[in-house]
């Protein structure tokens, strides 16, 4: 009978939760499938992390539409690397740790449109303040990304720049 | 001519007998009255040098070529945006030109509390006139106005609450109202119009896209500074040192503590970075039948201050004005998401915006990051989060006066008026960080003057108290909140403290 002893006991642990964390880390990143067209484009986001920012922008400006992941994934690439670390802990967190805010065990992403807006809601609401912030940016970027196209300002009644383009 | 500091090669020493960190209303301005004295002066600004032609009234696109961090600077807790310029001019390239002086109570209480001498408002009366023609400062008549500031100044009068117009510093504008993105028909007599060519007439030189690093000193005296020219980019390239015997630190109350911080400047009593005020804001929306369209004409030209007077402890502290963002600005402000907030857009153009900016007491700090950012401290007291609440009642009531259908608190959740209901329902915790938009375009005080070093970095010539031949001359001097936009402030005691820098020279 092999006894349990303590050093037996802390490497079985470690082995334990290596592996859990491993399986926890496929968990996370796989069974995402992004077009090969937009996964060439993308320089900062992995492709999972393109469909949760994709997915929550699209919640965030419903219902107009426009491709939130591609622009942001564009606009962060030039934050800082301590602020694109943010970023990267916060999608994680809307897609894995969110839902459970609203009860739900499914990934951000495998939730329908009304059970999204609750987890967005749930994050923009949130009694933590950095995470109300982290909303905050996720809604900034997804702005961003609808209200810089002038194609957006006629149905606000903006006439846009004064200036041609072409200044540019 | 601005030399181009993404176009230096190779490491570069240069010399001078007094150099400028930063090109805003300070460096400006001290480098103007440096130069004209006959000082050898050379002017650093971290920022690019962005021609008319490249303000293309784009909210990205100018967000990214006038703005620290293009335009997402924060306090560390991200309650608070901390707008800052970082381009040839600074902030005055992107403010609104509101030219106000240094209320005098402010002034009298810095003499009185913090050993200032010498910036009595009797002393400073002739520098404020100057700089005003300097800068040919004067009243926006009231053919000039835009809707939203019509509607603020007939809901003043209606409520029986005083008000008036406000000056600016703009000549020739065309009332296109996009003055916080540049303005491309040059109207703004700022400091890159007005100033940086008249310093440069006097010999000063200016290079944009160079990072001061930290001033070079031997704990005694100053050398000199440890710069990098930076690439379009933003990212380091050569080396650039200056060898100066004068140093002026004049890249706003952030960027002078974040070189100071850098410098290891001897602090023997801990005030490097303290003393931080921000002037913390917010926005309150009107929805008007008629199209206000307040995103064109000039965006400030009236304010209330019925809530806002200097007395000591005193319980009015909320200065409120007009204000209108462009469509992601707005998006941006406007709580919610989705089909709630979509709805509020499509009423943009019917929206009139006024502000509240509250006089604060709340102190924050400015140190530096691990990635040599700023680190900004700042907690909202709750005297302040509720002189913010009272300064959103009174945006409510302003613009319920002016006309407005509802009223949108743009908290979170949002809080949306009617005609018929109480604003006193507006709660006193309306504004407490994290629940509302804040942003804060007037960082102050976080090298602070003042005779007694105990209290402060610098004495009252704007020299630092160990370092000889370092000079802080912006916004980082002030020892309180001014409660008034800053920048005639700012250009005045720079304006003011010069010749103090000039008799260090022999000048």
């Amino acid at each position: 009978m092999l006894q349990l002893t303590r050093r037996r006991f802390v490497a079985w642990a470690a082995v334990g939760v290596g592996a859990v964390g491993a399986g926890l880390a496929t968990w996370r990143t796989h069974g995402y499938h992004v077009e090969a067209a937009i996964a060439t484009q993308l320089r900062l986001f992995a492709p999972w992390q393109y469909l949760v920012v994709q997915a929550a922008g699209a919640r965030i400006v419903h219902p107009e539409s426009v491709n939130v992941g591609l622009f942001a994934d564009a606009y962060l690439v030039g934050l800082p690397a301590a602020d694109r670390r943010d970023v990267s802990a916060l999608i994680g967190f809307v897609e894995h740790g969110a839902p459970l805010l609203t009860g739900r065990f499914e990934r951000f992403t495998a939730l329908d449109s009304a059970a999204q807006d609750e987890v967005l809601q749930a994050i923009e609401r949130h009694r933590v303040g950095r995470v109300r912030a982290g909303f905050n940016v996720l809604k900034a970027v997804a702005f961003m990304a609808l209200y810089e196209q002038d194609s957006s300002w006629p149905a606000i009644g903006y006439p846009g720049p004064l200036v041609p383009q072409e200044a540019s | 001519m601005v030399d181009q500091g993404r176009y230096l090669e190779g490491d570069r020493r240069l010399t001078a007998d007094v150099a400028i960190v930063g090109s805003g209303a300070a460096g400006a301005m001290a480098a103007s009255e440096l130069a004209r004295r006959g000082a050898r002066v050379l002017l650093l600004e971290e920022g690019p040098l962005v021609s008319l032609r490249q303000m293309t009234q784009r909210e990205g696109e100018m967000r990214a070529r006038l703005y620290q961090e293009r335009g997402a600077r924060a306090t560390i807790d991200l309650a608070i945006r901390v707008l800052g310029g970082r381009n040839v001019g600074g902030s005055t390239v992107h403010n609104l030109d509101l030219c106000k002086r240094t209320p005098p109570e402010i002034l009298e209480r810095w003499a009185r509390y913090h050993q200032v001498a010498g910036c009595s408002p009797r002393d400073l009366e002739p520098v404020f006139a100057a700089v005003e023609r300097q800068l040919s400062v004067s009243e926006v008549p009231p053919r000039e106005w835009n809707r939203n500031n019509q509607l603020l100044a007939t809901a003043a009068v209606a409520l029986g609450w005083r008000g008036n117009p406000v000056h600016h510093n703009r000549v020739g504008c065309q009332g296109s109202g996009f003055c916080e993105l540049g303005c491309p028909f040059d109207a703004k007599q700022n400091a890159a119009k007005v100033l940086l060519p008249e310093a440069e007439r006097f010999g000063a030189r200016v290079i944009s896209d160079v990072r001061v690093q930290r001033v070079v000193h031997d704990g005694q005296r100053a050398r000199g500074l440890d710069a990098r020219a930076l690439d379009a980019s933003g990212q380091p390239r050569a080396q650039v040192r200056v060898e100066a015997g004068t140093v002026v630190l004049a890249g706003s109350a952030v960027g002078s503590a974040v070189v100071a911080a850098n410098s290891r400047l001897p602090d023997p009593h801990g005030q490097l970075g303290h003393g931080l005020r921000l002037h913390p804001g917010v926005a309150v929306a009107g929805l008007f039948k008629e199209a206000v369209e307040a995103y064109r004409g000039i965006p400030q030209t009236y304010e209330c201050t019925e809530w806002l007077d200097f007395a000591e402890d005193s319980a009015r502290r909320v200065w409120i004005t007009t204000v209108f963002a462009h469509p992601v600005g707005a998006a941006v402000l406007l709580p919610g998401f989705g089909e709630w907030h979509r709805r509020w857009m499509r009423r943009y153009a019917h929206l009139a915006v006024l502000t509240a900016m509250v006089h604060d007491h709340s102190s924050g700090h400015v140190g530096v990051r691990e990635d040599g950012r700023p680190r900004i401290r700042y907690q909202l007291e709750l005297d302040d989060s509720r002189q913010l609440a009272l300064g959103i009642r009174a945006c409510a009531r302003l613009l319920f006066a002016a006309g407005a259908l509802e009223v949108l608190v743009p908290s979170t959740p949002p809080i949306v008026l009617t005609r018929a209901d109480p604003i006193d329902a507006i709660p006193d915790d309306v504004a407490r960080p994290h629940h509302i938009a804040l942003t804060s375009v007037h960082p102050l005080g976080t090298l602070r003057m003042g005779d007694d070093p105990h209290r402060s970095v610098v004495g009252c010539s704007g020299e630092h108290h160990q370092i000889e031949g370092l000079f802080v001359l912006d916004g980082s001097l002030f020892p309180t909140s001014i409660g008034v936009p800053p920048q005639i402030s700012i250009y005045a005691f720079a304006k003011h403290l010069a010749p103090h820098v000039a008799a260090r020279i022999g000048r």
